[in-house]
């Protein structure tokens, strides 16, 4: 028979193609269950740590050593070139002999673990026995665009999707009122990738980024218009049913599946706008966040939010700190400026977060992510600065089932290249799905007759911290 | 009986071979490193002798005894280094197939030579139009009974146009056949603009994105719209779509000199990237291969196509044709700033740029043992035609030395003058400025007359002197100003040491200039290469020739797609052994034949579909419309719509206060317009489908956004009176209320009836 029969793309016939792509996937196989809503959440297929990712990146380059990697020997060696037993570093802004600069930050160890973490970071520092440090990250590129795609996508080019849009892709979203897949940006801007770094790419538009706008109103669409009342809306929508009914064809799909989106849009409109509505909160919840405080205003009320949308169910929340040019961890010129500046904005929501999740036992079942697309070198630009590294830097993981409190690989004696098990991004990532229970195989994705994922290459579970 | 396993590889058709299950997992597993071109380790396992050489570390197997064989041995990890280096050890099971096929002593190839070559796949074959037959003989199972008229029109003017009919043009088509009205649609300008966005989805229009703060492009380029125009206009005046493709893939070969064909290039203009020319390279291939022939020749990049018959090599011998490309803004009449308006276009820079095998698809190790020119590949097609060389006319290698641009920039230097008066020292640089670039254009001139002009040495001469007396006294200006800028820099209690810096530069600059000897003049702006490879040409021809088994198909496909829903060949991006069968390939192939014979006439092909009984049937289900459709129909049936056509992008920002169609507005990875990437928006990366889902961020965007708002309430102002709900089914859904819905509309406000009647199934779908 002639597979015209029925010469429409239906809503069934979508979704096969958006589980399926072209032929079976094996991932499809695991999707059978749940067809109706490409968004339904999935049982995952491993094991899992972790239902929701909170993804905290420092946009630019938040530097290791003056974070969570202490390096007394490059205090010793300042102002001296990087002595000869070391391998030469790669930079891009840097010229002629550069010279080590040490930090002025201090650093101390904190909690029962003992875990280090300098004076610039005080309030994170309270919550040590939570963290797993990766000392030991590297990655490909060390330009920030280039080097935030493959943070985001694992491809240093353009046009794959981000793992956010992988998590929804292969879990759904728990939450029917609410996006599965949230990116709250920093308001000084669009980071230096722009947008697409967030981007599902080739994965069917419903696991898209919901980039949140800034202020009370974040999803476009979703308050009432002005002067109608939920009541007026109710009746709008009842009767835009009774007319729509009135034609329809029995048996047509698309049209039974576009009525039952008004229902779900209604509920959206009923219950997200109370989700984000934070006036609620209490006020020493504020104030852990660091809420009213100018400095920590807008990073505490994203944590925040963060943290209700999780509760909520939503699958991956991406916190972005920084935006272009000076406005991000990018200190080139002077890093005590910059991330004095930088840290001053973000600890303390950092840490409230982390407290706040731990005690509503959500801290658990939600992995927390911070870091940035690299490291700075040990060697100072232009006397104060410190330009790009990508061949070691680090990066922490909370929650999600991941161990606290523990310190995962090493760099060399002044922070340039990773030496002790260094973890590429694509480890990263790899860990990040293992505890969300996906593969990163079977995790795929049939474009342009290729199979496509995340990793792009095999990637190892970071063994030492999960 | 052989202990061994074999696996029956099924490629497209059927099988046709049977290596051993061992050899294929080696493949699968190894080749892609230990290849002839790659041979990591010295070790290519592409030939039973070099695999038995083995590499650097020693012999690869000795047949018959796997457990003493290095490869063997490396698998199963008792030897150093564990492979494969990338991906999973092999299985216990794995590992047995691999010494048991060892022990066989290693027969390799196939072991049964069957089935046919690996170049017969019904794709590759060139189309034969069926002996008889029409569309709907060879499409006969669907439902025959027509739609009713007002369904049809509907339809037609959704899927022809990309808006419905208003209830005038319904009362005017109600008297015509269905013919006419299908011609009419055809030679409607909305036409192009409908028909345009599908297209662009196919050759991923993308306006600039990059670093916007900085307005640094990274991607795309500045002025794609020209392109968009272009696009549409072709469309509207039935340009031969063989003629599209070359315009696209060579206007600056064929009409170097013509602005309107130029605009074509912005095709290959879409593919610039500022930081990876590798990038590029692929996007200009593959996508070229993806959108006109529909082969993934892309996976032929790292090693040997694992599905289609393309080597690795046929696949740097395609990117040897875009190797010499660049892109270039050529100044348009009116505007001297090429940032702010300008022509982009492509052009060969690089005419001896060398392309080399990247091992394992890596620009870090080209195989430099061998330049490739530029060829097909082999089992695609007929063979490449004859690639001549293009000689350029002077406007196309100087564009800056034609005419209006001379005369342009000459009342630039007027202006400055005038700009300049109060400031003496400015004012007179910019009065030496006028005389030294009139005597530069005077020696320009001569210099490119033909014949010869015995003056230039003379005039050559005038220029430099002219010029350098200009020069200084710009130098003198630029002193004092410099220095003025160093006094306020420090002047204040605190100066600020960037500003000091700044000042300090310009003022070392000046002085430079001011000493600098005079070398000669300089032209009047950019020489480009004075010949074209002619490359893109030749492919061009070769993929729009009738002896092209893919394009014909490929092109309908994608036609028959967007009027239908469904496509004839579901992978439409991949006619490969890879991809789904057609499901009908007589109708196909009837189609592909009659477009070229046509001589690509696509109004003739849209005609032949939609004239056909199976277009006028009635259908089962509704499809949701484009996002663009939705936007552009609110507008229209509220009166609302601004149709003036072309030009500039706008920016999505204004897509409520500017009423132009969707079309028009900037679309890229950065920026796009929210209410169209609701509705499944094109991915300006790639986008050779829509999708098409149906969610509830479409109803939210329906039932509250401004849009739909404002657009009901001024509809609802415009059909104020009597007959009021008729009059809005009949504006907004295209057709009378039944008595039910008649009486459910009854009890509603105007605008309460038309923002639902945009709700509506039917006015989001079409049926």
């Amino acid at each position: 028979m002639s597979l015209h029969a029925k010469p429409t793309r239906n809503r069934r016939e979508f979704l096969t193609d958006a589980f399926c792509g072209f032929g079976s996937l094996a991932f499809g196989a695991l999707l059978q269950a749940e067809a109706k809503n490409p968004l339904a959440a999935k049982k995952p297929p491993l094991p899992a740590k972790a239902k929701s990712v909170i993804f905290l990146f420092m946009a630019g380059g938040p530097s290791q050593m003056e974070t969570f990697d202490p390096k007394p020997l490059l205090n010793k060696l300042e102002g001296q070139p990087l002595p000869a037993s070391f391998r030469p570093a790669k930079r891009q802004f840097i010229n002629g002999t550069p010279k080590l600069l040490g930090t002025r930050r201090t650093f101390k160890q904190h909690g029962k673990s003992g875990l280090w973490v300098s004076d610039l970071l005080p309030h994170t520092a309270t919550c040590a026995d939570d963290l797993a440090v990766i000392r030991s990250c590297t990655a490909d590129a060390f330009i920030h665009s280039s080097a935030q795609y493959q943070l985001f996508t694992g491809r240093i080019l353009p046009g794959f999707p981000s793992m956010g849009a992988w998590s929804v892709y292969g879990l759904g979203s728990e939450s029917e009122s609410l996006p599965g897949y949230v990116v709250m940006p920093d308001p000084y801007g669009t980071i230096e990738a722009g947008q697409p770094v967030y981007s599902n790419a080739f994965l069917p538009a419903v696991y898209q980024p919901n980039i949140f706008r800034g202020g009370a109103k974040p999803v476009l669409n979703l308050e009432m218009p002005e002067g109608v009342t939920l009541a007026q809306r109710r009746n709008t929508l009842n009767f835009i049913r009774e007319i729509d009914e009135a034609t329809m064809t029995p048996g047509d799909d698309e049209f039974s599946a576009r009525l039952s989106t008004y229902d779900l849009a209604f509920k959206m409109q009923t219950e997200a706008p109370a989700v984000f509505d934070m006036r609620n909160e209490p006020a020493h919840i504020n104030t852990l966040y660091g809420i009213g405080n100018p400095v920590t205003d807008d990073f505490g009320r994203r944590c925040l939010m963060a943290r209700r949308l999780v509760e909520k169910g939503v699958r991956f929340v991406t916190v972005v700190s920084g935006g272009p040019a000076i406005s991000q961890w990018d200190a080139h010129d002077d890093i005590e400026e910059n991330h004095l500046r930088m840290a001053a904005r973000t600890d303390q929501p950092i840490a409230a977060l982390l407290k706040d999740l731990k005690q509503r036992g959500l801290l658990d079942s939600t992995l927390v992510v911070w870091g940035g697309e690299f490291g700075r070198t040990p060697e100072a630009q232009g006397g104060k600065g410190r330009d790009h590294n990508n061949t070691g830097f680090t990066m922490w993981m909370a929650g999600g089932g991941v161990k606290g409190g523990v310190v995962e690989g090493s760099t060399d004696e002044v922070g340039l290249y990773a030496v002790e098990r260094p973890h590429h991004l694509r480890n990263i990532h790899t860990t990040i799905l293992h505890q969300l229970g996906l593969d990163q195989d079977a995790l795929n994705y049939l474009h342009q007759g290729r199979r496509e994922r995340l990793t792009e290459i095999q990637g190892e579970v970071i063994r030492g911290i999960v | 009986m052989s202990k061994l396993a074999f696996l029956f590889v099924g490629l497209g058709v059927g099988l046709y071979a049977q290596k051993p299950a061992a050899l294929a997992l080696l493949e699968t597993r190894c080749l892609s490193c230990h290849n002839a071109a790659g041979k990591q380790s010295g070790f290519d396992l592409s030939k039973r002798e070099t695999a038995l050489r083995g590499g650097d570390r020693g012999p690869g197997f000795l047949p018959g005894r796997a457990k003493e064989s290095y490869l063997y041995q490396v698998l199963a990890h008792t030897a150093k280094p564990a492979m494969p280096k990338f991906g999973p050890k092999f299985t216990e099971t794995e590992l047995a197939l691999v010494a048991a096929w060892i022990d066989e002593g290693a027969p390799w190839e196939t072991v049964v030579s069957a089935g046919p070559k690996r170049s017969s796949h019904w794709a590759f074959e060139k189309p034969v139009r069926p002996a008889a037959g029409s569309i709907d003989t060879l499409f006969a199972k669907r439902s025959q009974t027509p739609a009713s008229p007002e369904v049809l029109l509907r339809r037609l003017y959704l899927d022809l146009v990309g808006m419905p009919p208003t209830p005038e043009e319904m009362a005017r088509h109600a008297k015509l056949t269905h013919e006419q009205t299908v011609d009419a649609l055809l030679a409607d300008p909305r036409y192009g603009e409908r028909w345009g966005r599908h297209w662009m989805d196919i050759w991923r229009y993308s306006d600039w994105y990059g670093y916007r703060r900085a307005n640094e492009v990274r991607n795309s380029h500045k002025h794609m719209w020209r392109w968009r125009d272009w696009i549409v206009e072709s469309l509207n005046s039935g340009k031969p779509y063989d003629r599209m493709i070359l315009e696209m893939l060579a206007g600056d070969e064929i009409a170097p000199e013509d602005p309107a064909t130029l605009r074509a290039t912005g095709f290959l203009a879409r593919n610039y990237s500022r930081y990876d020319r590798d990038g590029w390279m692929q996007d200009a291939v593959d996508h070229t291969m993806l959108g006109f022939m529909g082969v993934t020749v892309k996976c032929a990049r790292c090693h040997d196509h694992k599905y289609d018959p393309i080597a690795q090599e046929e696949y740097y011998r395609l990117r040897a044709v875009f190797e010499p490309y660049e892109v270039r803004m050529d100044r348009v009449p009116g505007e001297t700033d090429v940032e702010k308006n300008a022509l982009t276009r492509i052009f060969d820079a690089g005419l001896d740029r060398p392309t080399y095998l990247l091992v394992r698809g890596n620009i870090k190790s080209p195989d430099k043992s061998q330049v490739l020119g530029p060829s097909t590949p082999a089992a695609l097609g007929p063979a490449l035609g004859k690639i001549e060389p293009v000689a350029l006319p002077l406007g196309a290698y100087y564009p800056d030395h034609r005419e209006f641009v001379h005369t342009e920039l000459l009342a630039q230097a007027r202006a400055a003058i005038e700009k300049a008066a109060g400031d003496p020292l400015a004012l007179a640089a910019a009065k030496a400025e006028l005389p030294a670039l009139e005597a530069r254009m005077a020696a320009e001139r001569a210099k490119y007359a033909v014949p010869a002009d015995p003056k230039f040495e003379e005039l050559a001469a005038k220029a430099r002197e002219l010029e350098r007396q200009a020069g200084l006294l710009r130098a003198h200006e630029k002193l004092q100003r410099a220095q003025a800028e160093m006094t306020a820099a420090l002047a204040g209690e605190k100066p600020d040491s960037k500003k000091v810096a700044e000042a300090q530069k310009n003022l070392a600059a000046a002085t430079a200039a001011l000493t600098q000897p005079p070398t000669g003049y300089t032209p009047v702006g950019k020489e480009y290469p004075t010949k074209s490879t002619g490359r893109r040409t030749a492919l061009a021809r070769w993929i729009g020739s009738t002896d092209n088994p893919l394009t014909a198909r490929v092109a309908v496909n994608h036609i028959w797609l967007r009027h239908f829903g469904t496509a004839l060949v579901p992978t439409v991006f991949d006619f490969g052994k890879n991809g789904q069968q057609p499901v009908n390939q007589p109708l196909l192939d009837l189609l592909a034949t009659e477009f070229m014979r046509s001589g690509w006439n696509m109004k003739a092909l849209h005609k032949m579909i939609l004239l056909s009984e199976a277009y006028r049937a009635v259908r089962p289900a509704s499809r949701r419309l484009e996002g663009e459709v939705v936007r552009d129909s609110i507008l229209a049936v509220a009166g609302e719509l601004d149709r003036t056509m072309g030009g500039p992008d706008i920016d999505p920002a204004k897509g409520l206060e500017v009423r132009r169609r969707s079309l028009y507005f900037s679309h890229s990875p950065d920026v796009q317009m929210q209410f169209l990437q609701v509705f499944d928006g094109a991915n300006p990366t790639e986008c050779y489908e829509r999708n098409e889902s149906v969610v509830p961020q479409q109803a939210l965007a329906m039932a509250n956004s401004q849009l739909s708002q404002e657009m009901a309430a001024k509809l609802a102002r415009r059909l104020e009176g009597p007959g009021l709900v008729d009059r809005a089914f009949q504006t907004v859904l295209g057709r009378l209320p039944s008595d039910a819905e008649r009486e459910l509309a009854a009890g509603a406000t105007p605008v309460d009836l038309i923002h639902a009647l945009f709700n509506h199934n039917d006015f989001v779908t079409t049926r």
